[in-house]
């Protein structure tokens, strides 16, 4: 059915409305407010459904995370800072490098970045909500208490320490009684529901949200990096869903998954532990690369190079990204010919992340760059990533990983990219984005004390990790001999790490001294051409005063001289947004956003208090099956609004 | 900056049925999810085929074909009725026309959880035996899981159909639920394959 055609286009220039007045907007600005006026107090933000309350707190959550893992990795360079030390003891120590992991991947990264999406691509698309907002806010409280979960587990000296992806036989029943790697699990279940919600928020907003004219190829490549994201999240998810779940019923219902006397086999956890974690590695970089595509692009003043290439240079990393799980693998016995496959795999997603910086080498080469803050991250972002990006082609290769494998070499490599690749560019996002979320600007003189601090603390930490993993030390090791000779490295990246320590500290200074006294924003600081910049900043509730009409890549930069094109007739007396095609974002339908509840927070409360009772029996499976029915019956309950189908009470945009 | 209306959206209808509306990408994304979990659980159960010289292990019976054929049939026939209900709603009939066909896909339901029972039955083994036992009871527990669900999710629907207050949007939830249903149904042609006819074969 064309819907589109329903859409009248003012073609007749006497019908055809002028530029909005002051005064038309400021009415429909008291409209819109009083209808998506959120109110304050506890109840009120317990109940938020708004995209912007919502991720606003997953990543102030996510940034706590970060400073807890953070402090767990300080804890650890302590101990390792000189042989034979005794600051803390191996059991702590293993509690303490597998909470420092999995707070790091499930808790900090993954979230953060997904947070950021939720904040950004309802605003970059010109839309004024997700598509399932409660869902969403169920989302928040699920990670929320995953985390809570496993922190309170740690400080009961009951936290994870089987390594933050729990190798069986260790994690297994037999060889880690108690109820530790229990937490773990069940930890990952809470984060796993939470990925898996802003996943399907994310696709369904891009696909059917977008402003009028958004076509495919006019997305931001921001938006196009969370979109690739979500699918990877939607399809190697499941992965951990299953093999999580097999776990926790080998430890509480005897099942026989990863007993090999039983027939079972450690092998098949380790495969689907890294099918699903080799893909999220790539969850945690395409969206940083999207960021980094949003920074160049307003940096250098100039539309970015190659935005076909860059498309499918992100694809086919994404595709790609499903092919290399084994090379976690290579010191487990293999068939040959999957060793060739998985080397040349590995080999060959170097491909893609090499168009992409070439591409954004390309843009800032043509452009006029300014060396803000967010610039320098991006700079420091390509010296870091490269280098772990070829010590990732070094361990590729077979024979070179045998050699390196389990040692600090590997250790070096991760961080390099994680930090290198991801953290970097989130930074400079932080730096980018901070004023249109809170207003005010950061300082620029803090920020480049955060940056260069940041810079050299990473290469003082993690380089010399690369020795070390070369002289032969392992990883995981809670401590070491003076005769092997390691302990002058080892002291000199403990140095580092207190250098990263300032670095972040500065961070936080900048943001506690801006949202007292920062320097307002405006709304568009950058002079950027995304439509986020449209609004102002922090944005409204309703995010845009008019649903935007798109006429190219660069909406803002294209309206520099003219007036931006909207659309009017949204109703203004409920959450109303507009639905548009998934290729050519012609409009559709109108379509209501649920408000204010406090049911997706019941459901965590309940449904998540039964996934944690379900660590010490497996009626809270029952349980809790029971409860969430009852609550999805409310959530579900169908209740119409007084001024259903009376089109003369309606009042739109 | 100014702004220009350049077109008015308020004749716009809202609500829509298929890929127009948000309702059935969720409802797609999450087939996309728990299809991959059933993917995840086929290779499992392949994975683990490996371990045994034998399959199944020595000393248990093949799974009997009676009661899960019967129960394959009866899913089969089930889409009929969820087909129906979602043709119903596109035509925007009656609510408890629509409400009456989900109910008959209830029963259908119900039925398909009953005969899951004796399908456990059926295996010849148990969970705690042996990996076999743990495949196999889980791949049929999972799907009981989405048995379950789609029967509750389903009920409801049509109770809402005949207490209402029935919505346009309504309508559009009945249509998803059929998607949903098939999607059930089609898993379990595939995993009925892989637990009852494969160990027969390899």
């Amino acid at each position: 059915m064309a819907y589109a055609q329903a859409l009248p286009a003012f073609n007749d220039p006497e019908d055809r409305p002028g530029v909005l007045t002051i005064r038309e907007e400021d009415e429909i600005r008291a409209r819109l407010s009083a209808s998506w006026h959120e109110g304050s107090g506890l109840w009120a933000w317990l109940t938020s459904t708004n995209h912007k309350s919502i991720a606003k707190r997953y990543i102030v959550t996510a940034v706590v995370f970060f400073i807890l893992g953070g402090l767990e990795a300080g804890v650890m360079r302590a101990q390792l800072s000189r042989p034979e030390n005794h600051f803390i003891g191996p059991d702590l120590y293993n509690q303490i490098f597998t909470m420092h992991g999995s707070t790091m991947m499930f808790l900090f990264a993954v979230p953060v970045m997904e947070a950021i999406g939720l904040y950004m691509v309802p605003l970059m698309i010109g839309t004024r909500n997700v598509a399932f907002p409660r869902l969403n806010a169920l989302g928040y409280w699920m990670y929320l208490f995953g985390g809570v979960l496993l922190y309170v587990a740690f400080f009961l000296n009951t936290g994870p320490d089987a390594g933050w992806f729990a190798y069986v036989p260790l994690s297994g029943p037999a060889y880690s009684p108690g109820k530790r790697v229990d937490i773990w699990a069940q930890m990952i279940t809470f984060t796993e529901i939470a990925a898996l919600i802003g996943a399907v928020e994310i696709v369904t907003t891009v696909f059917k949200q977008r402003a009028p004219g958004m076509s495919l190829n006019r997305i931001p490549l921001f938006v196009w990096a969370q979109l690739i994201t979500s699918f990877m999240i939607i399809f190697a998810l499941p992965a951990i869903v299953v093999s999580s779940s097999m776990l926790a019923m080998d430890r509480l219902i005897d099942t026989h998954f990863f007993n090999p006397a039983e027939g079972g086999d450690a092998l098949l956890w380790q495969h689907l532990f890294w099918f699903f974690g080799h893909p999220e590695v790539y969850i945690i970089f395409i969206p940083a690369l999207g960021m980094i595509s949003s920074i160049v692009e307003t940096f250098t003043q100039r539309p970015l190079f190659g935005y076909p290439a860059m498309v499918l240079s992100q694809i086919s990393t994404a595709f790609l990204g499903f092919g290399l799980w084994v090379h976690h693998m290579f010191a487990t016995p293999l068939p040959q010919l999957g060793q060739s496959f998985f080397t040349a795999a590995s080999t060959a997603i170097a491909i893609p992340a090499g168009v992409q910086i070439f591409c954004w080498i390309a843009t800032i080469w043509s452009g006029r760059p300014r060396y803000t803050t967010s610039f320098l991250f991006v700079i420091g972002f390509f010296f870091l990533f490269i280098i772990g990006g070829l010590s990732g082609v070094m361990t590729a290769s077979i024979p070179y990983d045998l050699q390196v494998h389990d040692t600090y070499f590997v250790v070096s490599h991760l961080h390099y990219v994680l930090l290198g690749g991801a953290v970097f560019p989130l930074f400079g996002a932080f730096y980018f984005w901070f004023p249109k979320i809170t207003g005010r600007l950061l300082s620029e003189r803090l920020g480049k004390w955060n940056f260069w601090l940041f810079f050299i603390g990473v290469n003082v930490t993690f380089f010399p990790m690369h020795i070390l993993g070369l002289l032969g030390m392992p990883r995981r090791i809670y401590t070491y001999l003076p005769e092997m000779g390691w302990g002058g490295l080892n002291l000199l990246v403990s140095s580092g790490a207190v250098i990263i320590v300032v670095s972040v500290s500065t961070f936080l200074v900048n943001v506690w001294i801006s949202l007292r006294r920062g320097v307002p924003a405006g709304d568009n600081p950058w002079d950027a051409s995304t439509l986020e910049w449209a609004t102002t900043s922090p944005p409204p509730p309703y995010d845009h005063l008019f649903i935007p009409v798109v006429e190219g890549r660069d909406p803002l930069w294209d309206v520099r001289d003219r007036e931006l094109s909207v659309v009017t007739g949204l109703r203004t007396d409920r959450h109303e947004g507009l639905i548009t095609s998934i290729m050519d974002a012609e409009p559709e339908l109108r379509y209501e956003f649920k408000g204010p509840t406090i049911l997706p927070l019941l459901l965590a409360v309940f449904g998540g208090g039964c996934i944690v009772l379900a660590i010490f029996t497996p009626w809270g499976v029952t349980v809790g099956a029971i409860l969430s029915l009852a609550i999805l019956i409310c959530w579900f309950w169908p209740t119409i609004s007084p001024d259903y189908d009376t089109p003369r009470r309606r009042r739109t945009t | 900056m100014k702004r220009r209306p350049v077109a008015d959206v308020a004749v716009l209808p809202d609500q829509a049925f298929s890929h127009h509306a948000p309702i059935w990408w969720g409802n797609m994304l999450m087939i996309f999810i728990e299809g991959s979990a059933f993917a995840i659980l086929a290779v499992s159960y392949f994975y683990i085929r490996r371990n045994f010289d034998a399959w199944p292990p020595p000393r248990t019976l093949l799974p009997d074909l009676g009661v899960s054929s019967i129960n394959l049939l009866l899913l089969a026939i089930s889409a009929a009725p969820f087909w129906y209900a979602a043709r119903l709603a596109h035509l925007y009939e009656k609510p408890r026309f629509v409400g009456w066909w989900l109910a008959v896909g209830v029963v259908f339901g119900i039925a398909a959880i009953v005969l899951r029972g004796f399908e456990f039955h059926a295996l010849h083994t148990r969970y705690d035996s042996n990996a076999y036992g743990s495949i196999t009871w889980t791949i049929l527990g999972v799907h009981l899981a989405h048995l379950l669900a789609g029967t509750i999710e389903t009920l409801l629907i049509a109770l809402v159909m005949f207490v209402g207050p029935v919505e346009k949007k309504h309508y559009t939830d009945a249509t998803v639920m059929a998607v949903y249903w098939y999607f059930i149904v089609i898993s379990w042609a595939a995993l009925y394959v892989i637990v009852f006819l494969a160990p027969r074969f390899i």
